[in-house]
Order: structure tokens, then sequence, then C-alpha cells
């Protein structure tokens, strides 16, 4: 039998000297979708960061797996060229460097440079029309990156990104936050179409909205740091109605 | 304006030829030259006219030159009335192979003319290792006159510049932008001082500084708001981005107003490089030392993306290694 898409095994993590993860066990198969729900400051972001290999966090014990290969003590860019991705609940800003330049960076690292299936003059286009279906401006591609985007711009940036870098596993942390109504639902629809076979997504959460357009295989609830209890698509709409009160006892 | 006089050596009309021809004075009228001085005139409504590297072509065969370039130059700039004119001074020329450096500016920005000028002092080229360049420049801006200034230096062992902006009529405005670029153990100084004189000016400085190595640079700003300018708007920024420990920077935003109905600002930022955008760009396949170029570069960005003419915008990012000759990074 071969490796799962993707593991977490026993994740303990440490953060500005204070342990944050207790223990996260996960997998993910492919063409599975995950949602991770629970209430601030339980450990979501930090579990998002670790998986991406962000420096802050440190990995006290445990492992994690991409495909069955161990990415544990990987760079951020190596795990990104193995096809790992992570869409930030808060993207960084970069005064100075244009979406253009940086998306171009970034799709030569991970895709013209990696596997040799884009080459470097088709970038453009490609680009141009991932834009077109998330309903992004031409002009944003010469502002710089992040600076002064709208919550929900930032949020559209992180799933063109996605959508041209091709993750096989995908990290969404919060992307639903900050869109409206119709941003919500052209973001959910890109995401779900970008949903197959081959390919995994963990979606943290707050709430069941994105949820209807991405249905998910499982459900996990957070608390602690760790994973409290696993279901089904139907624990996320009973935690919409609720609450985590019942859990927790 | 009339032809600066002739000091101790007399220069022969094929010198003043050679002069005019080396200085590509395309939109402008030369007003004169003597052993150290020159000057000239924008045309009437002339746009993106270009001043390069003009004088050392005129000491170039002189017995007398060496002694010129200690002593330095004197440059006088006319913008007419309602004229447009843009200057690009870069330099001085790295195959003269000069030390010591000294300019001095005048330009006169008369009533309703647009200046865009872009003042590079740029030693990075040269092969002596300790050039010291210092650069003066004034400004005096009429009423509703307008002006778009971009001070950059890099290079020199030790290198200063200087600028002084006289608002002297209502409705003159400058925007101002500095970027001091320094490396190994060069010692570098960004002086601005603008002076509000009559009501309704505006003046928008924003000034950046990236150090490595050991180098230490020092931003001197000076807003002054006399009594009589009321309405005016003048603010100044100063941001610094230090890339070692051992590089250091000292800076001095000073905000003198003597009157109450204006709106001012002024702030510095000092820091390095921030790990959360590098994760946020090493996340994205780029490595790391890619990563912290790529914020380097787009620091130096932010001072260099408001020059308005496009030649000289890419002399100066290629000069700063901000742009791969024959192809921009932001080609989109
Ligand atoms: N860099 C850091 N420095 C200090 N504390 C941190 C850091 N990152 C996370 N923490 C702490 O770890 C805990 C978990 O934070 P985390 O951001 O992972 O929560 P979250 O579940 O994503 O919350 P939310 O739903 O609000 O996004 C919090 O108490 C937080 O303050
Ligand atoms: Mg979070």
């Amino acid at each position: 039998m071969s490796a799962p898409l993707f593991e977490i095994k026993d994740l303990h993590v440490e953060v500005e000297g204070k342990k944050v993860l207790n223990g996260v066990n996960l997998t993910v198969a492919a063409g599975e979708v995950h949602a991770v729900m629970g209430r601030n400051g339980t450990g979501k972001t930090t579990l998002a960061y670790t998986l991406m290999g962000h420096p802050r966090y440190h990995v006290l014990s445990g492992k994690i797996f991409l495909q069955g290969e161990e990415i544990t003590a990987l760079s951020p860019e190596e795990r990104a060229r193995k096809r790992l991705f992570l869409a930030f609940q808060y993207p960084v800003a970069i005064p100075g460097v244009t979406v253009a330049s940086f998306l171009r960076a970034s799709l030569k690292a991970v895709r013209a440079g990696n596997n040799g299936d884009l080459q470097p003059t088709q970038l453009r286009a490609v680009i141009k029309e991932e834009m077109k279906k998330l309903n992004i401006p031409d002009a944003f591609m010469t502002r710089s990156l992040n600076e002064g985007f709208s919550g929900g711009e930032k949020k559209r940036l992180e799933t063109l990104q996605l959508r041209l870098l091709q993750p096989k596993m995908a990290v969404l942390d919060e992307t639903d936050s900050g869109l409206d109504i119709d941003a919500l639902k052209i973001v959910s629809e890109n995401l779900q179409s970008y949903r197959s076979p081959e390919r995994g997504m963990l979606v943290i959460t707050h709430y069941q909205r994105m949820l209807n357009y991405i249905k998910p295989d499982v459900v996990h609830v957070f608390g602690g740091g760790k994973i409290l209890k696993t279901g089904g698509a139907e624990l996320a709409l009973k935690l919409e109605e609720q609450g985590y009160d019942w859990i927790m006892q | 304006m009339t032809t600066p006089s002739t000091g101790a050596l007399s220069l022969s009309a094929d010198l003043a030829e050679l002069f005019q021809k080396s200085a590509r004075l395309e939109g402008f009228k030369f007003l004169g030259l003597s052993d150290l001085t020159w000057g000239i005139e924008a045309k009437p409504a002339s746009t993106h006219s270009s001043v390069q590297e003009p004088l050392p072509l005129v000491f170039q065969n002189d017995p007398f030159a060496e002694l010129a370039r200690q002593q330095g130059q004197i440059k006088t700039v006319v913008i007419p009335v309602g004229a447009e004119a843009h200057l690009f001074e870069k330099g001085p020329d790295s195959t003269l192979g000069l030390q010591w450096v000294n300019q001095v500016w005048h330009v006169q920005v008369q009533e309703k003319a647009t200046l865009e000028m872009v003042l590079f002092q740029d030693t990075a080229e040269f092969a002596k290792e300790a050039v010291q360049a210092f650069h003066r420049i004034y400004f005096s801006l009429a009423k509703d006159a307008t002006l778009n200034l971009t001070l950059v230096q890099q290079g020199s062992e030790k290198g200063q510049v200087r600028c002084h902006v006289d608002c002297v009529g209502e409705g003159a405005s400058a925007q101002i932008h500095g970027l001091t670029v320094g490396r190994k153990s060069q010692r570098q100084d960004l002086w601005v001082d603008v002076h509000h004189t009559v009501p309704h000016t505006q003046s928008h400085l924003t000034a950046f500084a990236v150090v490595q190595d050991q180098a230490h640079s020092i931003f001197n700003g000076q807003l002054n708001i006399e009594p009589g300018a009321f309405f005016t708007e003048a603010f100044q920024k100063n941001k610094n981005l230090i890339l070692s420990d051992r590089a250091s920077v000292d800076t001095f935003p000073k905000l003198l107003i003597a009157n109450s109905e204006v709106k001012c600002g002024h702030g510095s930022t000092v820091s390095s490089l921030d790990p959360e955008q590098l994760m946020y760009l090493q996340s994205r396949g780029i490595d790391q030392a890619e990563a912290q170029q790529m914020v380097r570069t787009g620091f130096m960005k932010q001072a260099i993306d408001w020059i308005k003419n496009t030649e000289t915008r890419e002399a100066v990012e290629l000069a700063l290694g901000l742009r791969i000759e024959g192809g921009d990074v932001n080609d989109f």
C-alpha cells in the first residue's frame, strides 16, 4: 500500500518559549479535504506555520510526511518545491516588490525550476488566465505585494498563488475571512475546482460558509493544541449550531 | 541670467562646443562656461531634456585639470516660466580617476515651471576605493513651480549630498526622495533642508537608506516653516534598512514650525530584514538568499519608482543593481 498524501504524527511545537501544539495526529489521503475548526488561540495557525517550516516555530517532537517523505526538517522553500502550500491567515506586505515580479520568482522556483512543466515564456499567459478567474484586475500586478491590499484582496491573491503553484497538498488558514459574499463564492469555487483525486487540502476555518462550497470529507475540532474530535461534514454544521462547549466537556 | 564670468583660464570655442556635445543638452540653451562654472537654461516648454556628466570632458586636456578637479564645479540651471524639464546628473565619470569630487548646483525653477531632477552621486564603479564626493544643491521654487527630486548616493568612502529647497512662491511644491546605499566602511550623509517662507506651499520628503557591512549613514532632515508661511503642508520620513550587525545609521528628522496653520509630520524607522517577510517569500519556493535580495531591492525601489522619466529610472536601477540589463524583473 502506498503512503498517504500527507501525515502529521504526534506533533509537539513550541513558539517563543510557549508550548502550543500538544500531540497533533492527522492523515490526509489523496483526494481528501479536511477542515480544522476551533476556538481562537488554540494553535491552528501554529500548526499551519509549523507544517510550512516557519523558523519561529520549533518542533519538539513528532514528524511531518508529504507523500511518504519526511519533511519535518526541511526549509520552507524546500517544502514549497515539493508542492506543499500555505495560504496565510495574514499575508505579509513587501513594499517595492511588485505582485508580478513576486509571482514570477515564485513560479520559476516552484514550477519552471523544478519539474520543467512551465516555460518562463508561458508564465505571463498562465498568470493572466488565473487572475481572470479570480476577478483580480491587471492593475494589481504592478502594485507592491500585499501593501495596502484590503483583507479580501489579500485572500484572493493567496488563492491565485495556490492555483498557480499547483500544490499537491494545500493548507488554507482562514482563506474565507475578510471576503465579501461574492468574493467568498468566487474564491471557494476556485478552490473547489482545484480539488482532484491526487490533491489534498487542510482548510482551517471558523465558519460553515466556505464548507458549503468545498464539502469536507473530514472535520476536526482543535483545542488545546491538539485534535479533540473528528467527524464528517455534519460535525461542522453541528458546531455552527451549538458552538464548542459540548466538545470541551 | 548672464554668462558666468571667465575665470583664470579661458576656454576656446572648440572646447565650449565639445562641452555642449558631451553634455547632451537637448532642450537646453547653453549659457556659457568658465573654468569652474557653467550655466544652462531650459528652452521654454521643452520636455525631458537631459544633462549627463557634462563637465569632465571640459577639463580633459587641460593643464589645470587636476586643480579644477580638486576645487570642484558650480553649475547653474534655470527652468524658465512655464517650462517643463528633466535633468539627470550621474557621476562623476569613473574613467577620470578622480578621488575628490565637489559639485555645487544652483537651480532656479521659475513660475509654473516643472522640473524633474535626479542627482545620482555614484562612485561605485571607480577603480579607486577611497573616493570622496560632495554635492551641494540649492533650489528656489517660484510661484506654482513644481519639483520632483530624487537624490541617490552610492559608492563613496565619504559621500555627502546637501540639498536646500526654498519654496519662495505661493503654490510651490516639492516632492523629494532620497536613497543612500552604504557598503563596506563607507560613510554617507544626506541633508535635506526645506524652507517654507510664503503661504500655500508643499513639500514631501521620503529618504531611504540601506546599509550593509560596516557602512554608516546619516540622515539630517529639516523642515522650516516661517511665521508667514500659513497653510503649509510639509512631511518628512526617513526609513532605514540595516543588513548587518556592524552597519549603523543616525537619523535626525527636524521640524521647526513658526505658525499654527500648518499640516506637518515627521518620523523615522530603523529595521533589519523582517523574518516574516522572508518566511512569506520562502514559503513560495524562493530560497533565502533570493528572498533577502528581493526585500532589499523592494526597499530601494520605493525611492526610485517615483522617477517619471523611464530612461533615467532604468539607468538608475541598472546602476543600483535593481535591474538586469535587457529585462526588467517587473515587466509584465
Ligand atoms: N510568534 C508567537 N509569539 C508568541 N506567541 C505566539 C506566537 N504564535 C502563536 N502564539 C500563541 O500561541 C497560541 C496559538 O496561536 P495561534 O495563532 O496558533 O491560534 P489560532 O488557533 O490560529 O487562533 P485564531 O483562530 O485566532 O486564528 C496563542 O496563545 C498565541 O498567542
Ligand atoms: Mg489563526
